[in-house]
């Protein structure tokens, strides 16, 4: 059933530019200084260290993606449930870490060595980043609903 | 006409996971295939030799707060990187403090380091840091100070030199990094594994390494002589 209104089709529309503004705000450091990124990632000791530089090289180009494909409305499903993914995938790192104990920078959004050191406050920003993610598919149930959710017309 | 079936239409938003994730990858490579500086990847990673670029390895300045002016640093710089410190070139000496190797190459180049700095035609063009692989705060100070070095030596407690100089590293490992075009420390000009005890021979290597219009006249005299 499609529920869309003028209303729920602006709101989708700016948070998907929302979203995607921020991914590619988020990526444009980690390109710029994949280097830097990969220092990053190794510091959060989760990854094994020959994943490291895959990941550091493969993630903002994710990232970009992700960004660009919500910011023109392409594959609206499937790049908003990335994003989320993400999301959820760099709350978890922040939040091992945190509870580690471990004292380093974030790597979200800068990568300038003297950045700050994360702490609960980075998690609870990528928990802000991560609510519209996930509100934003009551939006596109609305207005994309998918075909099993659809009322059979007569 | 649309299937209406739950899984058909999760399997179709699963394939466009794919094919976005396929596209990422896409670009990740190419473009990590024409930077001038790409990332190694796995297959590739190696030891550092002359003509790469030194990789990204931060360095705490807090450690070595009586050697920033003999580094150039600047003073607001909690983190610094190679490229931070100013000079022509810069030996960067991966050690251990509990090697015999190190402990003795970290002798030849406190005598270097004074040669250096008592002849003005080469001070400030060549400088020297310690990396201690695997050695905490406490020990790299200790060590300082009972060997009586007068170059800085940063700690590498979690041991990343092995990660970011290369997979295989033997102590002690000597890195000299050039300027490149713009100006920074970030051209690997040579490297050495083992300890070099004649202090002469390693400042010989040192200066053949400066850029030309650094080099003192008397070694660009020997040098031609030498040629010969």
């Amino acid at each position: 059933m499609n529920t869309n209104t003028p209303w729920t089709e602006w709101l989708w529309r700016f948070l998907r530019v929302f979203l995607g503004a921020v991914f590619l705000y988020a990526s444009i450091d980690k390109i710029i200084y994949p280097d830097r990124f990969a220092f990053a990632i190794s510091n959060y000791r989760i990854l094994p260290g020959d994943l490291v530089n895959f990941v550091a090289v493969w993630l903002p180009w994710l990232e970009v993606t992700v960004g660009v494909f919500l910011i023109f409305g392409l594959f609206e499903w499937a790049s908003l449930t990335l994003y989320n993914m993400v999301m959820l995938i760099f709350l978890a790192a922040i939040a091992i870490n945190l509870a580690r104990g471990v004292n380093i920078s974030c790597g979200c959004f800068s990568l300038d060595p003297n950045a700050e050191k994360m702490s609960w406050l980075t998690f609870m920003r990528d928990l802000g980043l991560l609510v519209p993610g996930l509100g934003a598919y009551i939006l596109l149930v609305r207005r994309r609903p998918p075909p099993f959710l659809e009322k059979p017309s007569r | 006409m649309e299937s209406s079936a739950p899984g058909a239409w999760i399997f179709r938003q699963f394939q466009d996971i794919l094919i976005i994730m396929g596209f990422s990858l896409a670009l990740a490579v190419s473009a990590n295939t024409i930077r001038h500086d790409p990332l190694p990847w796995v297959a590739e990673r190696r030891l550092l030799e002359p003509g790469d670029r030194f990789p990204y390895f931060p360095l705490a300045s807090s450690e070595i707060p009586e050697f920033r002016d003999y580094l150039g640093l600047p003073p607001d710089k909690e983190i610094i990187t190679v490229a931070d410190i100013q000079a022509d070139l810069l030996v960067v000496e991966i050690l251990n403090v509990f090697c015999f190797p190190c402990q003795t190459q970290a002798l030849t180049l406190n005598r270097v380091w004074k040669i250096i700095e008592h002849r003005p035609d080469l001070k400030g063009k060549i400088k020297i840091i310690g990396i201690a692989l695997g050695n905490t705060k406490e020990m790299v100070r200790d060590f300082s100070t009972d060997y009586g070095l007068s170059f800085p030596v940063f700690s590498d407690a979690d041991a990343r030199s092995e990660k970011i100089i290369g997979p295989g590293i033997h102590t002690p490992f000597s890195l000299y990094i050039r300027r490149d075009g713009s100006g920074r420390l970030t051209v690997v000009a040579g490297t050495h594994s083992g300890v070099i005890e004649d202090p002469g021979l390693l400042l010989k290597t040192l200066t053949r390494l400066l850029p030309e219009e650094e080099r003192p006249a008397s070694d660009i005299r020997n040098g031609e002589a030498g040629s010969r």
